[in-house]
């Protein structure tokens, strides 16, 4: 069993203490995933390799009221953000009411929607990603029954009880912000970290830029 | 939105992301020819053969499967657009992508997502966020992999 300290003894060696210290001082009811997840080994590179580190950039929260799926070959959803806040060192404003969705399929998590910045700038988002269970299980979904000749089905959906299994969630986002002082995102790799929650339906991301 | 409120207690609440070093991909590629459009400058530069190393995975870089398809924008940063194939040690093929930006200022940070077989020993690539810093010096680029846990 490795604790908590030997993960961040790990991790202190790709020199991201900024993301560090915020990892170091999460308190949550739920737990970090990480702690949940229990063994998490992190590998140092050998010396010579180049490093990456992380920093905290800003979070955004997104809260769902609504929940599609299309029976397609790849499972097609449609969740749409009703709204959201963002917050942190580098961003802050809302998230546009309805300005999109996450449309995932087969290939994983794959949300467009736009933020709008506390001084009125629209920066789109689009955001891949997965979201995994650590502890082997499957979200419970109900099959679709055959259909009825000329009878649309009930697509809607009920978020499946994710934030009560240990989950990993993990995004990679490209933004698009207008030119001036946010424009620093178009060219900044990030990496997201996603949290589920429920009561209300909603998920708490936190978004690091790749240093 | 008046009726939702992101609960205090997350606000002060990065969620922890660990960073494990995966392998290097040293790679051979041909000059970089841009074509001048209207979307900007169009990257091609071909992708000549490489090496993967790295306690994860291990290989060798497809010559002529692919290469950087990049644009060059008005701002000078490379929106990097690359695809091509490895071949693993046991001679499976994998599909590699990279995004993100090649700076004026030497910052080159990559996203990169893999296609490999189910059920094979490198499926756990299918669902990897990975990051990955590329150090270009003429020909070769060498890129690392970091896969966000």
């Amino acid at each position: 069993m490795i604790g908590r300290r030997e993960i961040l003894g790990g991790a202190a060696v790709l020199g991201a203490t900024a993301w560090l210290s915020g990892a170091a001082g999460a308190q949550d009811a739920a737990g970090s995933d990480i702690d949940r997840i229990g063994a998490t080994r992190v590998t140092p590179p050998p010396p010579g390799v180049p490093q990456l580190g992380l920093r905290h950039a800003f979070s955004v929260s997104i809260v769902f009221r609504e929940r599609v799926r299309i029976q397609s070959l790849g499972g097609r959803v449609f969740v749409p953000t009703a709204g959201g806040e963002v917050w942190g060192e580098r961003l802050q404003g809302r998230v546009q009411p309805y300005s999109g969705a996450d449309y995932a399929g087969a290939h994983g998590l794959d949300a467009s929607y736009v933020i709008e910045a506390s001084d009125g700038a629209l920066i789109y988002i689009n955001n891949h990603g997965f979201m995994k269970r650590m502890d082997g299980s499957i979200a419970p979904r109900t099959p679709a029954p055959p259909r009825a000749r000329g009878q649309v089905p009930d697509q809607s959906f009920v978020a499946p009880p994710d934030a009560q299994v240990p989950l990993r969630m993990r995004l990679t986002p490209v933004f698009d912000a207008p030119i001036g002082p946010h424009d620093w995102m178009n060219r900044t790799v990030f990496v997201g970290h996603g949290q589920r929650y429920m009561n209300p339906d909603h998920t708490i991301f936190n978004y690091y830029e790749v240093l | 939105m008046a009726d939702f409120r992101t609960p205090d207690a997350t606000r002060n609440l990065p969620g922890p992301v660990a960073l494990n070093y995966s392998f290097q991909l040293i790679a051979e590629f041909s000059e970089r020819h841009v074509s001048r459009t209207s979307r900007g400058g169009r990257v091609f530069r071909q992708l000549r053969g490489g090496r993967i190393e790295g306690p994860l995975l291990q290989g060798t870089a497809y010559a002529g499967s692919g290469g950087d398809y990049g644009l060059i924008r008005e701002d000078g940063v490379e929106d990097v657009h690359e695809r091509f194939m490895l071949r693993a040690a046991n001679g499976e093929w994998l599909y590699v992508s990279h995004v993100g930006y090649r700076r004026p200022d030497g910052y080159h940070r990559l996203q990169a997502s893999f296609d490999a077989d189910a059920g094979g020993p490198y499926a756990w690539l299918n669902d990897a966020v990975m990051l990955v810093t590329a150090d270009e010096a003429d020909a070769r680029t060498t890129y690392s992999y970091y896969q966000a846990i």
